[in-house]
């Protein structure tokens, strides 16, 4: 066993491909927070996380507070046990079981680096992959491509990119507005084969989500994601039962509890499971394998601007969930200018990807890449804070 | 293919109108930028068309056999063996390098662009045939060949000034504002007519040309990737 002696946190800015837009932010650069732990004997690992002000209450400037001043005293000097099943990362539970930042739902990008760098470290340390703890059940995982909100004339070139890439399933943001004429160009690019699904981000207004999902349906739409906002459970079963569309629950499932209540309400028909979202690999397996116990479909989703670490992360788990409806990802340098790892982990034709088989999560991390892009480093040492 | 020339031509236009008005680029051409800004790119500009030639020798096993000939000429120029006593443009980029100070990296910015083309070999393919790979190749080097014939000249001289590069070293450059004006133009036919020979409908290949050049290949070679400013 080895002891937990120190820990990098590096908030990163690295540039899009092109901006990516939905109901609620249009980014240009990833907002990726990576950490590095190191034990005594050398053994390295990386997580990652991407908070979200809208989803869990988190902000770049406080995951890192969070990291390096509540999390680093509690982990400092740790011993670090083997792995025999992914329930082993429970060992972190209590770094998260006292008081949350304010304003914060849940600490669940910070609890998402944390947990996917210890399980990265103690993985290479012991020469095993994620998958020696959590087996595959399929030999590729099938990624879906993303249409960001913008004008009718850039989602159809979108659709059209994504037509020659093969993909069968494509997720479309909508909630701007001109959803009806965006959404018929993107079914007209794409042609009748391939599966959409449409994602609001909560931006419709309530009063206006049934009439907009009757007239979305015809153009032949397999889910809607996240339609209303979070809460008001009641409002999101009365929409289920009315809606000819499949609902998707997203920005309203963050904890085991959430997931919990949706079931109770029957509020939802699919849930979307996201790694930094929900907390770590352990907190997903959780509440995706909770949802499919439910009656519930899943989807494996990413954060946008997630770097090689959590696609990696994700891709685990898609493939080794029993069942997964859609999984969303893996966009590397179709999205980022640059990633921080050696080996691409982008998918390829048809949204097809390999199982990652190295040790750890999978992927190689390059230091140098993760400097460049690097808005500040901070170092906590065994001996004290940063 | 009707429209395919035109659609592509305004893509290599605009991607060029880019590279022209980014401000580092603005900086080198008014000669405001810093002998080791002029070096830096110099570097990128190697690294990227260092690997020129394996990019050509691809192309050449993919081409339609009618077009073969054309992209084989263009592959025996770049080697420098189309003439007796050729120099190939490697060699020509080592000068470059040479004279602007840069000797004794050349060995690592080899090693770079091979590192370059194992990514381009490992990584997972985005398109499910060789016929579309190779037509997303074939623009991306159409599309440098069309801004070299236009800027070549212009850098050359921008390098010279702030690098005090002597002729012998500015020969690549001269080269291509000489020879790629002609060479996009057959470029252009050539991508017409692989879209043609080999069955891609012209809405998919310039959906594939689209695709290719969304991010500006230009700016992302000879100027790389800085870090982002962070949002407010």
């Amino acid at each position: 066993m080895t002891t937990l002696c120190r820990m990098v946190i590096q908030p990163l800015s690295i540039p899009f491909v092109e901006s990516f837009a939905h109901g609620r932010k249009v980014r240009r650069h990833s907002d990726a927070v990576l950490v590095r732990l190191e034990d005594d004997r050398g053994h390295v690992g990386h997580g990652e996380g991407l908070p979200r002000p809208y989803v869990t209450g988190e902000t770049v400037e406080g995951m890192v507070t969070c990291l390096a001043r509540a999390c680093w005293p509690r982990l400092a000097g740790r011993r670090i046990p083997d792995l025999s099943s992914l329930e082993d990362l429970a060992v972190l539970d209590d770094l998260w079981s006292r008081d949350q930042p304010t304003g914060v739902l849940a600490p669940h990008a910070a609890r998402s680096a944390i947990e996917l760098a210890w399980l990265d470290l103690v993985l290479r340390r012991s020469g095993k992959g994620v998958g020696d703890i959590l087996p595959p059940v399929r030999h590729t995982v099938n990624y879906s491509g993303v249409v960001t909100a913008g004008a009718s004339d850039q989602a159809l070139r979108h659709a059209r990119q994504m037509r020659v890439v093969g993909l069968s399933s494509v997720k479309v943001k909508v909630g701007l507005g001109d959803d009806v004429a965006r959404v018929r160009a993107i079914r007209e690019g794409l042609g009748e084969r391939v599966s959409v699904r449409l994602d609001a981000n909560g931006a419709w207004d309530p009063a206006d989500v049934l009439p907009m999902l009757r007239q979305l349906e015809p153009f032949g739409i397999d889910s809607v994601e996240q339609p209303l906002p979070r809460g008001d459970l009641a409002a999101w079963a009365a929409l289920r039962a009315s809606s000819p569309i499949p609902i998707m629950a997203d920005e309203s499932l963050i904890t085991l509890q959430d997931l919990e209540d949706l079931v109770r309400y029957q509020a939802c028909d699919l849930v979307n499971v996201r790694v930094s979202k929900c907390g770590g690999l352990l907190s997903a397996w959780r509440q995706a394998t909770r949802a499919l116990e439910a009656g519930l479909e899943v989807q494996v989703g990413c954060q946008v601007g997630e770097t090689a670490l959590l696609s990696a992360a994700g891709r685990h788990l898609a493939a080794a969930l029993p069942e997964v409806r859609f999984v969303e990802g893996s966009f590397g340098t179709l999205l980022l200018r640059e990633d921080v790892s050696r080996e691409p982990v982008r998918f390829g034709h048809r949204g097809d990807a390999p199982l990652l088989q190295g040790p750890g999560l999978g992927v190689e991390i390059v230091s140098s890449q993760c400097d460049k892009f690097a808005l500040e480093t901070m170092v906590c040492e065994l001996s004290g804070g940063p | 293919m009707s429209g395919l020339r035109e659609g592509l031509l305004a893509l290599f236009e605009e991607s060029t109108l880019q590279l022209s008005r980014y401000p580092d680029f603005d900086r080198l051409d008014q000669g405001q930028a810093t002998p080791s800004e002029a070096q830096d790119f110099l570097r990128r500009l190697a690294r990227t068309h260092l690997k020129s030639p394996r990019i050509l020798a691809f192309l050449y096993a993919v081409a339609p056999p009618e077009e073969g000939e054309a992209v084989l000429h263009n592959l025996l120029e770049e080697l420098g063996l189309e003439e007796q006593d050729g120099v190939s443009h490697p060699e020509m980029l080592r000068q470059v390098l040479l004279h602007a100070g840069l000797g004794d990296e050349v060995e690592g910015l080899e090693h770079q662009a091979k590192e370059d083309v194992r990514r381009l070999v490992t990584e997972p393919l985005l398109y499910g045939t060789l016929r579309d790979v190779g037509f997303a190749a074939m623009v991306e080097t159409v599309a440098f060949e069309f801004m070299l014939g236009r800027l070549a000249g212009k850098l050359g001289k921008a390098l010279g000034r702030l690098l005090n590069l002597p002729r012998d070293g500015r020969a690549w450059f001269m080269h291509h504002s000489e020879v790629d004006v002609r060479h996009a133009e057959e470029g252009l036919d050539n991508l017409v007519r692989y879209a043609a020979e080999y069955g891609i409908p012209a809405d998919d290949a310039l959906a594939l040309a689209e695709l290719t050049l969304r991010e500006n290949v230009f700016i992302r070679g000879y100027f790389g990737t800085e870090r982002a400013e962070a949002e407010a």
